[in-house]
């Protein structure tokens, strides 16, 4: 128990990426796959505001968004973007670590250097981790955001943004 | 061991964190899809998509083929099951390929390392800890560890006090400071740690005997030829430079005897007295934490009966110490015959223990001394033969503060000098001792003079071995316990040093 507040504190102290998609928005990757919505994306506008939402779509000049307000954005007008793909599995990482640093406890006092080695080792691989699903423009271009958009091939004529239903949350 | 398998493989499951592959293909490359992708989806013109397992491109990339849904712009179902349809009515493909994290990679080498340190551990247990209270001093190049304090004191009743050189000590001024510290699973009970301090000789040093009187040295001659069983050890022994001699125990009998034989071309006068350095391999240690594991959960019973059962059991109980001996210092006789004058040797891997054996009047050049000691037992780190005054009396230095964990620690210094209630300590305690030395400190050698006991943690590795007909033995028949562990020694004698120093237990 001890041991997974340590792994949890170092992860919070780490600088683990963040995002502000709402609880169970995004999926894991093996979900992901089969799944036919987009990731989150947060702008920073220029004129000092922020947007936020599902990736409805992207294009070498607009960015469509479905958060608490549908927006569609001309990325003249974004300073800078984040895309989050998919759920970075921290956790995982972090569980795992945990386990580790209890399982020294067989290493006699070895132990005083394997146990601080996973939570060294662990959280630099929590925070590495959970960078991994994040995509940035910049450096990115805009069109190279669309793998991870509901509609990859772009805004579908005749698809109204106002229309389309917000992603069900998992549970 | 098996704790550390079970957690190793739940360490691995557990850290499968994964990252996502994915590649959008036009449909006029379907052809090069990635066939590795458990689903295609395809995107169409309208916001449609087909999201397609057990899928196929046929007809080079023209025609696709799968099982799975449609989903309209909203993501909701409008049909399933087998489609069939060509590529060209497609805007766009996806694949994706579901890749372990270079994390788990990571969490993988650890969990691997974690495993390796439990096998060795549990293979070696008996040394992968150990200590007794160990001293620390200032010497000329900072601190260096120079006294271990009774070492062979593991239970209430072989409660002992122990006297150290300081052989390497340099005060920088009257006020000198001993750190003291916990570095193994133990609970350490030190009554007293007084510095003993004696005036030194000019040009000599101060040394002690086994039986605690102080004779000042003066003449100091290291010896020209040193020869063991491996041969010339000269290198070994001559100055006190951490290189010391050493052997390995024989493979048949951990009590088996060797000899070394020294000459000193250049013989001082007067009376002389053989000085030598030495401290002890790991040896003991593993024969101590044998003991404790054949006992197993009859450990503390037997503890407690050496200290109820009087000095019978105290006798028994020192029996195998007995067997393993000390090192014995022989001269020859008019007849040649090799006669033994004296020994040294305290118990302990850790510190290297300086004392002087006074020699008997000779007149014959070279000096020869023959010294017999137990194979691979002993590391031999300095011999000198040298011109013995008067015993000296030495001045008694108790301590003035102490300190733990930054400050100052009222109750251990009463505990240190008041001798009522003695001063306990835990696994990575760490004290400082500070004494006042006399004005003219600079010419006094330095010892300590510590009493206590210490009792060691049964650990949970040791329990499996639990043997009481083994362990009787250790007590009854040490001669033939000593020859039955020595193959099982023999097996982690070349890599328990490594183990030991990597082992200590610091805060």
């Amino acid at each position: 128990m001890r041991a997974s507040a340590v792994v949890a504190l170092g992860l919070m102290l780490c600088g683990c990426a963040g995002n502000t998609a709402p609880p169970g928005f995004l999926d894991p990757p093996v979900v992901a796959q089969a799944s036919g919505y987009g990731g989150w994306m947060q702008l920073k506008l220029a004129n000092g505001t922020r947007a936020d939402g599902e990736l409805i779509a992207v294009s070498a000049d607009s960015v469509w968004l479905l958060g608490a307000t549908p927006v569609a954005v001309p990325v003249t007008a974004v300073k800078e973007g984040k895309l989050t793909t998919v759920d970075a599995e921290v956790g995982k990482v972090a569980g795992a670590t945990g386990l580790g640093v209890l399982s020294t406890a067989s290493n006699g006092l070895l132990l005083i250097f394997t146990a601080p080695l996973w939570i060294i080792v662990g959280t630099a691989a929590g925070s590495s981790q959970s960078y991994t699903p994040q995509r940035r423009v910049p450096p990115l271009g805009w069109a190279e955001l669309n793998a991870f958009a509901r509609f990859p091939q772009g805004m579908p004529s005749g698809v109204s943004l106002a229309q389309l239903r917000p992603k069900p949350r998992r549970r | 061991m098996r704790l550390a398998v079970v957690l190793s493989v739940g360490v691995t499951a557990l850290a499968c964190a994964h990252r996502l592959e994915r590649s959008l293909v036009t449909p006029r490359n379907a052809a090069t899809l990635d066939a590795k992708s458990p689903y295609l989806k395809a995107h169409l013109r309208s916001g449609y998509v087909y999201v397609l397992a057990d899928w196929h491109a046929d007809s080079g990339g023209a025609l696709i083929r799968g099982r799975g849904v449609l989903l309209d712009p909203n993501r909701v179902r409008v049909d399933s099951g087998d489609f069939r349809f060509p590529a060209d009515s497609v805007a766009l493909f996806e694949t994706n390929v579901v890749r372990s994290s270079g994390a788990n990679s990571a969490i993988s080498v650890m969990a691997g390392i974690t495993a390796t340190v439990a096998a060795i551990c549990a293979l070696s247990p008996k040394t992968c800890f150990g200590s007794c209270p160990t001293f620390y001093a200032p010497d000329s190049a900072g601190e260096s560890l120079q006294a271990e304090a009774f070492s062979a004191s593991i239970a209430p009743a072989l409660e002992a006090t122990d006297l150290d050189m300081l052989y390497r000590a340099r005060p920088r001024g009257r006020d000198f400071t001993l750190r003291v510290t916990n570095e193994a699973l133990e609970t350490h009970v030190i009554r007293f740690a007084d510095v003993i301090a004696v005036p030194r000789p000019e040009d000599g040093r101060v040394f002690v005997t086994m039986d605690g009187v102080f004779r000042p040295a003066t003449s100091i001659t290291s010896p020209t030829g040193c020869v063991a069983p491996e041969g010339d050890c000269l290198a070994g022994v001559r100055s006190f430079d951490h290189v010391e001699r050493t052997s390995l125990a024989d493979s048949t009998d951990l009590a088996a005897r060797e000899t070394v034989d020294l000459e000193f071309g250049s013989v001082p006068a007067g009376r002389l007295g053989l000085v030598i350095a030495s401290r002890q391999s790991l040896m003991t240690t593993y024969l101590i934490y044998q003991t404790l594991a054949y006992l197993g959960t009859q450990a503390t019973t037997f503890l407690a009966r050496l200290e109820t059962g009087g000095p019978a059991a105290r006798g028994f109980a020192g029996e195998l110490g007995r067997q393993l001996g000390t090192i014995d210092v022989l001269v020859p006789d008019s007849g040649g015959v090799w006669r033994t004058v004296g020994s040294v040797g305290e118990v302990g891997p850790i510190a290297v223990d300086t004392k002087v054996v006074p020699l008997p009047p000779t007149s014959g050049k070279p000096l020869r001394v023959r010294l017999r000691l137990t194979q691979g037992l002993w590391r031999l780190e300095y011999i000198a033969v040298a011109t013995l005054g008067d015993p000296v009396q030495p001045m008694r230095i108790v301590p003035r503060t102490v300190r733990h964990a930054g400050r100052d620690d009222a109750a251990a210094l009463r505990a240190l000098r008041g001798r009522v209630r003695p001063l306990v300590t835990f696994p990575g305690d760490v004290y400082e001792i500070g004494y006042a030395l006399p004005a003219d400190y600079q010419h006094d050698e330095l010892f300590l003079e510590a009493r206590g006991y210490y009792m060691e943690w049964l650990r949970r590795e040791w329990l499996p071995e639990e043997n009481l007909a083994a362990a009787a033995q250790l007590v009854l028949q040490p001669r033939a316990a000593l020859r039955a562990l020595a193959p099982a020694y023999k097996r982690q004698e070349a890599s328990a040093e490594h183990i030991f120093w990597n082992s200590r237990y610091a805060r």
